[in-house]
């Protein structure tokens, strides 16, 4: 029966589309609009049959062709068939695509592309210095999956894309966004266009924490899997901010500060806007200080609704999406399921967040401007100057082989900020260096007295437990420093002596890399 | 056939062959000859009609010979014709006896055939010999008259032209339009080749020359008497025919424009088809060859950071003429010629020299290897100028960003010299005296102060330091100096304490400025290699659309790769933008390698222009954002203090030493606006007062004297190179300074004009040519004329200086100087304090004060002139005192075009912007104002100094 349907589907379409083709502009063909559909949900063999069915001639089937194309990642397969029937002009309707192929097509010209069927990865590396990097990708993401498929109940179909490249040129290129909106806002990973691009740690002096973002992108592909891309912004940003660390051991610095304390303190400072207010993107918001209060606001809204609703209430809530259409489709789905629209329950969240404190200790106090007319909040936090004289200089020391005077001044530095992991691996580090070592463990030996992952802070800590022989907990830590700053000698290398090399393969391999890249 | 038959028919033919030949020959003739005829015509028709007749005729003689043997066979015939023509009744009864006898033997009941055939007999007995003779010769008169008629008519059509038989017949057998025969048309043949005008050859005669070279262009005119009236005759190589016109003197000539080597011949054209002579000339053309220049020790490659001159000693040569000489310089797509000759065009040799200084700004902006050739152009206007190419010298440029990475470790090492002084103060001897501080301090002051000799001193391939940058360094060095002496002088640890935090805030400021300049470097670098690469993307993109050869275009990228390669590594020594962009690099042009490596040129075209583009930005990999959020990430956010101490520092806050140097500059600025505001108030004051002196018939006055002055040195030549010329332009000068009321200026022209006028006039008396000496009288007369005009001049400006010391108020101005000359005082004073700016510009500032306050003092004595003299002296002193170009970095293609400007020959610099800041517009209103004023020595050497800058 089904096969009879879609024969008289097909035949009714090649009919529809060979009459639209004559008469121009007209009806979009079904079989288009059902290859569409597949393509966003990233059922791309299904999409690939259902296109074999339209005349290929006809202008919605190529621009879709050409999707397929971006979505399998051979951009210039894209290229080749807009330009082959003529739809590359400013005003042809695929104008945006036309764009994107070939800034895709640019960018991934000639780049080593890492496949592993077993696992089911593809992994582009825009620079091939980030080979050693893939085993690392791999496990994250695997991870990932199973988290999805647990909490979201959804797997993504295999192989998997990632595009890790160089630089927000190439993220723009790669995704469409625009190159100053991703630097406006710090983007670092999009999750579009059935994959995910994500900036190499490379891009940054001290890397990023690319594993968490992994899974916040990997997040993103499986709502829009799940919701046949009908999850409005809010609902997935708030998703992937509350699943980004939900794949591996919480830490004591996840979330700080509390998404509440921030979304609470936007709303004060004026920044804060209705969720439904968004845009069409975080990432294209104005400043970076209001897509810090947006991202605060998703999450903490999410969290609430969670809290009321249980955790399992998210999957089945994402998968009915896909069986709306009208624009106020979440309204609908949330009253079915819930008994309240959006604005009901988005009164109740900001309701919860008037008992929140926003007494936060200096030191996690968001930098936000006060409100327009208003005196800038005092600030108790230390003075980046402090910090930045008695810093520099106890590095340049150390760079000079002064390591006593460097001591001095990073312990300087040290106390002014007295939960800032970087300053006490600074302190840590030359005293290490001088055998100083019953000065130096107590910096690193506790996560909870820092408030944020740092890469050389993790390597000094996992140095530790290891000097312990807890060499698990040491192996936790080196991985966490990996996720955080993996092209650090320090952190490849696990800080092991200079002629050595770490245990595991993969980090021997990625530690080789990056001393063969140090100056 | 009977016997009596046989001997009758014998009869009838023996009469009547000859005569039948006869006819049949002179039709045969007649036919033929009208076919000729027919065919002469040349065309289709003609042709066809003609052998349409010839085969008639064929077919009639070959009927005639048929019949005949048929006839003489058949009895019957032969009883009607020979025996009915003697006797017709015999005959008829012949023929009735023929028929029985015929019957007979068919039907032998119808009679006997023995009696048939007897009465047969019988009956042909009956006619005589004779009488079938009588009948013969009848007949044959009337075939021999016909004969006659034909052979006369074939005796005309030959007798009239007998050629023009042989033509048709020539004609009819021609194929592919030419005939097999050749004819004689035209006899005492001569060939004459006049060359093309621009050759200015003398035309050449050939007779019975069956080859002939002669130059491209040339007229080739073939002359000769015609052998036949009426002919159309034509000159042809086989494809295209100049006909012979008539020359007015019997003769015929055809003019044959010579391009292509040719093979002519003369041709009769009838019709369709060409009768050839036969006697061909072969035509050799012989183009116009392209200059030949020869460029000494090319082909070469040289290193332009190893030569600084590269002498281009070439010789140049054509077959015909030279127009043009230019030495070309090519890198990549640019082109820049220089004409080194300009030639007359007849002449044929030339050799000169050309001196390349690696200082020239060709050289200085290229970044791809340049090609130096010198290229010859001849005077060809046939096929239009061709150029001839020397071997080529190829200069290999430096690589980009060379200079600037080779600075910022010079300036990292004086970076690491103050660090090390740090450390050494921080772990420094106890309770020193101050002799012992001071050796100590000497051998830690000695590396630091080499470090920065090296800094700051040009060459060695290192980028310059700029200005500002330079004056700071300078400035922080100057006061650890004074820091650690103060030290020594008191030791203890208070002053100890000052030092170490003296070298804090100098370790930072260098480490700023260095990393800042790093920045920079790193932008304008990446930016000028974009061009490099986008420039292979390009090369690229031609091969692809066909528009270029890719042995060409890989040439071309190949090019470009070797400049990006080593230019990549000088770029990722440039700071951490450098690294990023530099690594950028090194990881492209691997892609690019790999595509051009598997001939996959268009993503090589691909990767060439991410490259560029990606360069062309410039800009981190990763930028903005409080702490790296995304669609979905908070997680690029760094720690406080690694942002802090990542030392990169472009757009935080500026140290306090920064600060403070930027206060002194800005209070620089200032006092330079000031004091420029002041002076200008001082001009307009004097001015002033000299308009008012100037009043009414003053001005009608000079007008008069400027007419004087004209007529002075009406009678001297203008525009020539000698004193007599320079002294009428100078008196022109001076009257029209007189017009628009400028004594000073006439006075000075009319000067200068009498100096020339006796200098001249010395020379022509020394001259032995009498013309000349002649002309010093006149110059004498001139200089006499003109010498009552400058007196009046002289004492007109006498007058008006008295009347603007009288007139012009400059009470107030004087109490603004001293305020001025005051702050000076005060900023020297302050610095002094902080010792910040180095001691060339303390000295300048102290030089400045000094000449306001004795611009004040000449104000008060109301001596308005030296005033202003004292003004813009101290203008300049102030204007020396703040860096010449401010430090954004330069989009010059060279990287050793950021330098301090100390030399005015080292390439393309910025000219300062209306917006910048006042310096360089206060400046520039002077120099205007100096100029519409005149020259006072103190501004000549600003204007020069101006001048110079803008030639920059």
């Amino acid at each position: 029966m089904k096969k009879l349907l879609l024969a008289a589907l097909t035949l009714g379409a090649i009919c529809a589309s060979d009459q639209a083709l004559a008469e121009g502009p007209g009806l979009m063909n079904p079989l288009v609009l059902k290859a569409h559909e597949a393509i966003l949900a990233m059922e791309l063999d299904e999409a690939r049959k259902l296109l074999d069915a339209v005349p290929s001639r006809d202008p919605d089937g190529i621009s879709e062709r050409a999707l397929l194309a971006v979505y399998e990642g051979d951009c210039d397969a894209a290229v080749a068939l807009l330009e082959r029937h003529g739809m590359t002009g400013p005003k042809s309707r695929a104008a945006d695509l036309v764009d994107l192929a070939r800034g895709c097509a640019r960018v991934t010209a000639v780049t080593t592309v890492l496949r592993d069927e077993k696992r089911g990865f593809v992994i582009r590396f825009k620079d091939e210095d980030d080979l050693p990097l893939a085993p690392f990708l791999m496990d994250v993401a695997e991870q990932a999956l199973v988290a999805l498929d647990r909490d979201l109940q959804v797997r993504l179909p295999r192989p998997l894309r990632i595009d890790l490249v160089r630089d927000h040129f190439s993220l723009a290129a790669m995704t469409g966004l625009p190159e100053e909106s991703a630097q406006t806002t710090g983007t670092v990973a999009i999750a579009k266009w059935g994959r995910v691009t994500m900036l190499s740690p490379r891009a940054m002096a001290h890397g990023y924490g690319w594993a968490d973002t992994l899974m916040h992108e990997l997040t993103h592909l499986a709502i829009s899997r799940a919701s046949h891309d009908r999850a409005p912004l809010w609902l997935q940003e708030g998703v992937a901010k509350y699943h980004e660390v939900r794949w591996r051991a919480p830490l004591p610095f996840d979330h700080q500060p509390s998404p509440d304390a921030v979304a609470r303190l936007g709303f004060e400072r004026g920044l804060g806007l209705p969720l439904d207010k968004l845009g069409p993107s975080i990432a294209m918001l104005p400043t970076a200080e209001q897509a810090m209060v947006a991202f605060a606001e998703v999450h903490s809204f999410l969290r609430y609704w969670l809290k009321e609703n249980g955790k399992d209430a998210l999957g089945p809530f994402l998968h009915s999406l896909a069986t709306v259409s009208s624009q106020d489709g979440v309204d609908v789905v949330l009253k079915q399921r819930t008994g309240q629209d959006l604005a009901a329950w988005s009164q109740r969240w900001q309701a919860s967040l008037a008992s929140v404190s926003t007494a936060l200790p200096p030191d996690l106090m968001p930098p936000l401007p006060p409100r327009p007319g208003e005196p800038p909040p005092p600030s108790a936090a230390p003075s980046p100057r402090a910090l930045y004289r008695s810093a520099r200089i106890a590095d340049l020391l150390e760079e000079r082989g002064h390591l006593l005077p460097a001591v001095d001044y990073a312990r300087k530095s040290q106390t002014a900020a007295p939960h800032d992991p970087a300053a006490r691996a600074r302190l840590a580090r030359p005293l290490r260096a001088l055998g100083r070592h019953e000065e130096a463990d107590p910096l690193v030996e506790q996560l909870d007295a820092v408030r944020a992952p740092h890469g050389l802070f993790l390597a000094l800590h996992g140095a530790l437990l290891r000097k312990k022989n807890d060499d698990s907990a040491a192996q936790q830590a080196f991985t966490r420093a990996v996720e955080q700053d993996p092209l650090r000698v320090e952190v490849a290398c696990e800080l092991v002596d200079a002629g050595q090399l770490p245990a595991e393969a993969p980090r021997a391999a990625l530690c080789r890399a990056v001393r063969d890249r140090a100056p | 056939m009977p016997p009596e038959v046989d001997r009758l028919l014998l009869v009838w033919l023996r009469t009547l062959r000859p005569p039948t030949r006869r006819l049949l020959l002179a039709s045969s003739l007649a036919a033929l000859f009208g076919a000729a005829r027919l065919a002469r015509a040349g065309t289709d028709p003609g042709r066809a009609a003609a052998l349409a007749l010839l085969f008639l005729a064929l077919f009639l003689l070959v009927l005639r010979s048929w019949q005949e043997r048929r006839h003489a066979r058949e009895l019957r015939w032969v009883l009607r014709r020979v025996v009915g023509s003697a006797d017709p009744e015999q005959g008829a009864r012949a023929e009735r006896a023929l028929g029985l006898l015929e019957r007979a033997k068919v039907d032998p009941t119808s009679g006997s055939a023995a009696l048939a055939e007897l009465h047969l007999t019988r009956q042909v007995s009956r006619v005589s010999i004779d009488s079938v003779r009588a009948a013969a010769e009848r007949r044959a008169r009337v075939l021999q008259g016909v004969a006659l008629v034909a052979a006369a008519l074939s005796l005309g059509l030959v007798g009239l032209d007998p050629v023009r038989i042989l033509e048709g017949l020539d004609v009819l057998a021609a194929r592919r339009g030419v005939a097999p025969l050749d004819l004689s048309y035209l006899h005492a043949i001569r060939v004459e080749v006049q060359p093309p005008d621009y050759l200015k050859e003398k035309p050449r005669q050939y007779v019975d020359e069956p080859k002939i070279r002669a130059p491209y262009g040339s007229v080739i005119t073939v002359r000769g008497g015609p052998m036949h009236s009426g002919r159309r005759l034509v000159l042809t190589d086989g494809a295209l025919e100049i006909p012979f016109i008539e020359d007015g003197a019997g003769r015929v000539a055809a003019r044959w424009p010579l391009k292509e080597s040719a093979t002519l011949d003369v041709a009769a054209r009838l019709g369709d088809v060409r009768i050839l002579q036969g006697e061909p000339v072969r035509i050799e053309s012989v183009p116009d060859a392209p200059p030949e220049v020869i460029v000494e020790g090319a082909p070469r490659t040289l290193k332009m950071l190893e030569v600084s001159e590269i002498p281009v000693l070439y010789r140049a040569s054509d077959d015909h003429g030279l127009r043009e000489i230019s030495l070309v310089l090519r890198a990549g797509s640019r082109e820049e010629r220089r004409v080194l000759a300009r030639l007359d065009g007849d002449t044929r040799q030339d050799q000169g020299g050309y001196q390349l200084r690696s200082s020239d700004p060709f050289l200085r902006a290229a970044y791809l290897p340049v090609e130096v050739t010198v290229e010859a152009r001849d005077n060809d206007p046939l096929t239009g100028p061709k150029w001839g190419k020397s071997s080529p010298l190829l200069l290999l440029p430096p690589a980009i960003g060379e200079p600037e990475a080779l600075r910022f470790e010079a300036m990292l090492r004086l970076r690491g010299a103050l660090v090390d002084l740090l450390a050494a103060s921080l772990q420094g001897p106890t309770q020193p005296s101050g002799a012992e501080l001071k050796a100590w301090h000497g051998s830690w002051m000695t590396p630091i102060q080499g470090a920065a000799d090296a800094l700051l001193q040009e060459g060695g391939g290192m980028a310059p330091v700029p200005g500002r940058s330079a004056m700071f360094v300078q400035g922080q060095l100057k006061k650890i100096r004074e820091v650690l002496e103060a030290e020594q002088r008191s030791p203890g640890a208070a002053s100890r304490g000052a030092s170490i935090q003296t070298l804090e805030g100098a370790v930072l400021a260098v480490d700023r400025v260095a990393l800042a300049l790093a920045g920079r470097d790193a932008r304008a670098v990446s930016k000028r290699l974009a061009r490099v690469a986008l420039d292979a993307g390009d090369q690229l993109q031609r091969v692809r659309l066909g528009s270029q050869r890719e042995v060409d275009g890989r040439a071309r990228v190949d090019a470009a790769m070797q400049v990006l390669e080593p230019s990549g590594k000088a770029l990722a020594k440039l700071g951490s933008l450098g690294a990023d962009l530099g690594s950028i690099v090194a990881n492209d042009l691997r892609r690019l390698r790999r595509a051009l490596g598997a001939r996959d040129l268009p993503h090589a075209e691909l990767v060439a222009y991410d490259l560029g583009l990606r360069l062309l930005k410039a800009n981190p990999s990763f930028a903005g954002g409080a702490g790296g959020v995304g669609e979905g990430d908070g997680h690029g956010k760094g720690s406080p203090a690694d942002d802090a101490a990542s030392g990169e520092g472009e757009g935080s806050e500026s140290g306090e030493e920064e600060k403070s140097f930027d206060a002194e500059q800005q209070a620089l600025q200032e006092l330079l606006r000031e004091h420029g505001g002041n002076l200008e108030n001082t001009q307009q004051a004097l001015r002033k007062a000299a308009e008012n002196a100037l009043q009414g018939d003053f001005l009608e006055e000079a007008r008069k004297h400027a007419k004087s002055v004209r007529d002075a040195v009406q009678g001297l030549p203008r525009d020539e190179d000698d004193a007599a010329s320079s002294a009428r332009e100078q008196a022109e000068h001076a009257a029209q300074a007189l017009e628009r009321g400028d004594v000073r200026g006439a006075v000075e022209a009319m000067q200068a004009a009498e100096r020339a006028l006796a200098e001249g006039a010395q020379a022509a008396q020394r001259s032995l040519d009498p013309a000349e000496r002649s002309m010093a009288r006149g110059l004498e007369e001139a200089r006499k004329d003109l010498g009552p005009e400058r007196r009046w001049a002289e004492d007109a400006l006498q007058q008006m200086k008295q009347a603007m010391r009288q007139g012009a108020d400059l009470k107030e101005a004087a109490e603004r100087e001293g305020r001025i000359a005051e702050k000076t005082r005060e900023l020297l004073k302050g610095q002094g304090e902080r010792g910040s700016l180095p001691e060339p510009v303390s000295e300048r500032l102290s030089q400045a004060e000094q000449a306001m306050r004795d611009a004040v003092r000449a104000m008060k004595q109301g001596d308005g002139e030296a005033a202003l003299e004292h003004q813009r002296k101290a203008q300049n002193l102030l204007d020396g005192t703040t860096p010449r170009e401010d430090e954004t970095p330069k989009e010059t293609s060279n990287p050793r075009d950021d330098g301090t400007g100390r030399s005015p020959a080292q390439g393309p610099a910025a000219i300062p912007k209306a917006e910048d800041h006042q310096g360089p517009s206060e400046f520039r209103r002077r120099v205007s104002e100096g100029l519409k004023q005149g020259q006072t020595p103190a501004l000549r050497d600003a204007i020069r100094r101006y001048a110079e800058r803008l030639l920059k």
